[in-house]
């Protein structure tokens, strides 16, 4: 261009591309003329560089904003439309968080971890408590559970037959009503033994449940009412591909169900899995001689039918349940002898599946809830931080005309864009997130139709959370510095926050220190729970200790004697295995389930008999089991089937039946209906109280239903634990235990393999399970709360730098200086933590359902968590307080 | 020490009192629009490019000329003269190449651009009738 005196020269920097070596160097040069300048008009050359330097101003904050400029200014020349703003904001989002990756790190990452639990969690809740069970109307099917009212305690869920007819006729609220019982059998024929589950089932079952057969046909009405008239059954999907292949022609084609021959009549399509969800096959209910005997069709006393309904259009579960009631006391009137204290209850299936493991999942979700909340408002805490450094640009710019909505959503796009990042990398780890988590979810807490999964709908609420996140967090320094007007921020030097901006930082972490309070609080209640369940005692050696199932077929093994021969072939059997010793059986093992339960009199009071569990087990059982004896002796090779009727009692069962007595043995009891004399036994020993069924529950369980132990060859048991202890690695005996067992009955399948340490194991697992996801999130919570406190306590030290140095300059101690900060911290800890316990106060009741020995609003636990927050607190503020104190009050002074 | 006007405790038109005044140069370039209620946007653009209306300077030199200029009225932090170059550049108005100074030190140098040029024909009228009117009403007050 002509109008240029002289040629271009060659810039700095233009080589490498560093932008800022122009900057610094036009700046030496002005600073360099202007000392020339200052000196020539009498001042000393030092003096005349500082003078120079001081007039200047901050050359970082120059250069910054000539860098700044480049991007912000390109709207002034109309670069247009929406659209275009927003790709600007973007473009100035992602520039300014390049050029602070530290605070962009903290930031994303918080977000990031608290975003993928949540998904994690809500994928769990989603897939267990809020997407639609797989049946249709799902909502209005229910479990009519019958139950008798026994000490205060419901007792034998299930119905018997005719009072499933009686209910099926009266109840007008639940209609169709159904009938099912589920059995574990084992299937054999072609193809080996192996075990499955079988369900009985009763006419309307599959409609009720939507079931429809993919090849075939479900049971005719003749099929369902003649005992043992049709031998047919079913099968799943599944169990059609593993066992016949997936052949075309599988209908009439049989297999063997407990020993007994059954041709195939369909094929369910491949979602149908039955109301147990897991169901291998079904056979119509007049083949329950399958599992148990014909006779139990008409049995008013033998109560084993699970019943399912639909409630009426309207209705729900209170309103049946309260005809129910009705329907109850009439059968009470007609059969006095069978429905003395018989009731029902009506619960929905959803209620059914999960029972406390819906409160469970919501607990958690809502922890994580908290949690996420507590992290978002870190994140608006540094985005308020960060503003305020900007403070004076933002003011200033909408001091000069700057649309103030462009600047707001400048600022919402800045934190949704901070959100979008972290969106993405908690997405990516909650894949992960959610591994971790159903490997963690111990089995049986969840039903089986639940698997989680990222689903498009977890999808969407991430997205949902993510915005909600992004928006609100960028609003908060928005609104703080629409609040500040220009003379304000101008007066402050551009670099207070004056009012509104403090105060808010201050609220934030108010909040979060009371929010992660009332998650501390959730996890030292559920984790002293835990623990409190350990403590339990349950009566055993639990290790060394193996077990496995079988379960002779009544095909077989018809009768008494059969069954006792076999008992003995497999103990013997086992025990020459090499490694293993201690072998015996029972009907069932601790924390296994499977004792039945039957009613019991004293031999003097056969009027008020009470509920007992009866265990069948071989001579050397409670020894291998390690269960103490108090008095008298243990079950002898000698009490033979023919000798007189012996048991074996807890010390509970002396209690309750005989608690005039200072000693149980020689006692004897009626073990069954008085008419029978074999039914009378006497009590030879009585051993310790031991945790059978359920490590928590039988607190309240033993004393009302104790156990007692009969020899097996006087009450012979058909499904039996074999248990064995093992010297050294256990798992190396399976196969040879295997083999032990395929040679004395190869149709027999050998199942459930587990050591009683395991079981023990799965009896803590949910409540491991609670009390280890929610100490997760309140350490995470925890941390994120002290860095909070830290960020606004280093932030105020800052702003008050000048204050300090006065303070210090005026002769005030560090201690002193020091003293005030870290007093500032406690100050907004402690009013943090007295809204936290309030809250947690009112919320601990949620945990009330999933508390063992633990009262909720135990103060113990509410003092000590108070305590660990005040002490990281003041962890927290002690760092700013050091640097308040290292603060050297000449340089704090200019610093300003 | 010498200090350039009254630069601390000026009572300025908020009547707030405000230390420097880093806004003035500070400007965003949005809207030179002085009908608006920001009096003073745009009179350092008109500034700058008056003094590199015919001939090249370099930042300091276009300082001085500011400084001398205005008698120290418009004391400001001087450096912020920097960003308020950059910002006209990017807008067109100037137009820079680096060059040496008459002892020989590189320096990068400014100038008006046609755009500049216009920009500060079209400011300057609007400056000036803006000026008249508020010495007019100050006249009519005081007589």
């Amino acid at each position: 261009m002509a109008r240029w005196p002289f040629r271009r020269e060659p810039g700095p920097g233009e080589f490498h591309g560093d932008p800022t070596e122009g900057i610094r160097e036009e700046f030496r040069l002005y600073l360099e003329l202007r000392t020339e300048e200052l000196t020539a008009e009498g001042m000393e050359p030092e003096e005349a560089r500082r003078e120079a330097e001081r007039r200047f101003g901050d050359p970082e904050v120059f250069a910054r904003k000539m860098r700044n400029e480049s991007s912000v200014g390109v709207d002034s020349l109309g670069g247009g439309g929406m659209m275009g703003q927003l790709v600007q904001d973007l473009a100035y989002a992602a520039r300014s968080f390049r050029r602070s990756p530290g605070f962009t790190a903290v930031a994303v990452a918080t977000l990031a971890v608290a975003l993928a639990g949540n998904t994690a969690i809500f994928s769990v809740l989603d897939a267990a408590v809020l997407r639609a069970l797989p049946f249709p109307e799902h909502d209005r099917l229910v479990f009519v559970n019958g139950y008798h009212l026994r000490d205060g305690e419901r007792a034998i869920r299930m119905a018997s037959v005719p009072e499933f007819r009686d209910w099926k006729a009266r109840s007008r609220a639940v209609r169709p009503m159904a009938a099912v019982d589920l059995n574990s059998v084992t299937i054999s024929g072609d193809g080996g033994a192996e075990r499955a589950y079988l369900e009985v089932v009763g006419e309307d079952y599959f409609a009720l449940l939507g079931g429809s057969t993919s090849v075939g046909r479900t049971f005719t009405a003749d099929e369902y009412a003649m005992p043992d008239g049709f031998p047919v059954v079913v099968l799943s999907n599944e169990l059609w591909q593993t066992r016949f292949s997936g052949a075309a022609d599988v209908l009439g084609r049989t297999l063997e169900v407990n020993g007994r021959v059954v041709s195939v009549v369909g094929v369910m399509s491949a979602d149908f899995h039955g109301v147990n969800l897991e169901t291998d096959l079904w056979a119509p209910l007049g083949m329950i001689s399958l599992v148990g005997r014909s006779d139990f069709l008409e049995s008013r006393g033998t109560r084993f039918l699970g019943v399912i309904g639909r409630l009426a259009p309207g209705l729900t579960p209170e309103d049946a349940e309260r005809e129910m009631d009705g329907v109850a006391v009439e059968l009470q009137g007609m059969y006095p002898d069978t429905h003395e204290d018989r009731y029902a209850e009506v619960l929905s299936f959803r209620d059914g599946y999960l029972g406390t493991t819906a409160r469970l999942l919501w607990i958690l979700f809502g922890a994580g809830a908290l949690l996420l909340v507590i992290a978002s408002a870190n994140v608006a805490n540094l985005l308020l931080v960060r503003a305020n450094a900007r403070g004076r640009e933002l003011v200033v710019r909408r001091a000069v005309g700057a649309d103030s909505a462009r600047l707001w959503r400048q600022l919402v796009t800045e934190s949704l864009a901070l959100a979008l990042v972290s969106g993405v990398v908690g997405l990516m780890l909650a894949g992960w997130a959610l591994r971790i988590m159903t490997r963690l979810v111990p089995e049986g807490v969840l039903p089986a139709y639940a698997e989680p999964s990222l689903s498009p709908r977890v999808f969407l609420f991430t997205l949902g959370v993510l915005a909600l996140v992004g928006v609100i967090a960028g609003m908060a320094p928005a609104v703080s510095s629409a609040r500040r007007d220009l003379a304000t921020a101008l007066r402050s030097g551009g670099r207070g926050m004056a009012g509104g901006g403090a105060r808010t930082q201050q609220w934030f972490v108010v909040t979060q220190v009371g929010l992660a309070l009332l998650l501390l609080v959730g996890a030292a209640l559920l984790t002293r729970s835990f623990q409190a369940q350990l403590s339990v005692d349950p009566g055993l050696e639990l290790d060394g200790v193996h077990a496995f199932v079988v379960v002779p077929p009544r095909e077989r093994y018809p009768d008494a004697e059969s069954l006792r021969l076999f008992t003995d072939d497999i103990v013997q059997g086992v025990a020459e295995v090499p490694g293993v010793s201690d072998v015996v059986a029972s009907s069932d093992l601790p924390f296994r389930g499977g004792s039945s339960g039957a009613f019991v009199a004293r031999e003097d009071d056969i009027e008020n008999p009470i509920r007992y569990h009866r265990h069948s087990v071989t001579p050397g059982y409670l020894e291998t089991l390690g269960v103490g004896l108090i008095e008298g002796r243990v079950l002898e090779e000698s009490d033979e089937a023919t000798s007189p009727g012996v048991v074996v009692v807890t010390k509970a069962f002396v209690d309750r039946v005989f608690p005039e007595a200072a000693s149980g043995v020689g006692r004897r009891i009626w073990a069954g209906n008085p008419a029978d004399p074999d039914n009378l036994a006497e009590i030879v020993g009585v051993v310790e109280n031991v945790r059978y069924r359920n490590l928590t529950q039988d607190m309240m369980d033993g004393p009302n239903s104790p156990d007692v132990f009969f020899s097996s060859r006087q009450r012979p048991m058909r499904g039996m634990n074999v248990v064995y202890r093992v010297v050294g690695d256990g798992v190396q005996a399976g196969p040879a235990v295997r083999r032990a067992v395929a040679s004395i009955d190869p149709q027999i399948a050998l199942y459930d393999m587990a050591t009683l340490r395991a079981l023990y194991d799965d009896q803590t697992a949910t409540p491991r399970f609670a009390a280890f996801l929610m100490g997760i999130f309140s350490a995470l919570a925890l941390t994120l709360a002290s860095v909070g406190v830290y960020g606004v306590l280093a932030f105020a030290v800052g702003q008050r730098g000048q204050e300090i140095a006065v303070r210090r300059a005026l002769g005030a101690q560090a201690g002193d200086v020091a003293r005030s900060v870290v007093f500032e911290g406690v100050r907004l800890v402690a009013f943090g933590l007295v809204l936290g316990g309030v809250a947690a106060y009112f919320a601990a009741d949620l945990l009330e359902a999933l508390l063992f020995n633990v009262v909720p609003n135990d103060p113990m636990t509410f003092v000590s968590t108070a305590a660990i927050m005040l002490v990281v607190a003041v962890v927290a503020a002690a760092v700013p307080a050091w640097r308040a104190t290292r603060k050297a009050p000449v340089e704090a002074l200019l610093g300003d | 020490m010498r200090h350039f006007g009254c630069a601390r405790r000026t009572t300025f038109m908020s009547g707030a009192p405000i230390g420097t005044v880093p806004f003035l140069f500070d400007s965003a370039a949005r809207g030179s629009d002085m009908s608006g209620s920001n009096l003073f946007t745009g009179t350092l653009d008109i500034l700058v490019l008056r003094s590199v209306e015919s001939e090249p300077l370099h930042g300091y030199a276009i300082g001085r000329t500011l400084r001398d200029g205005s008698e120290g009225v418009l004391a400001v932090e001087e450096g912020a003269l920097y960003p308020a170059l950059h910002r006209l550049e990017r807008r067109g108005l100037l137009e820079s190449r680096w060059g040496k100074t008459e002892t020989g030190r590189r320096a990068k140098f400014y100038l008006a651009t046609d755009l500049g040029l216009a920009h500060l024909k079209t400011e300057h009228l609007r400056w000036s009738r803006y000026a008249d009117a508020v010495s007019g009403i100050l006249g009519t007050a005081e007589s």
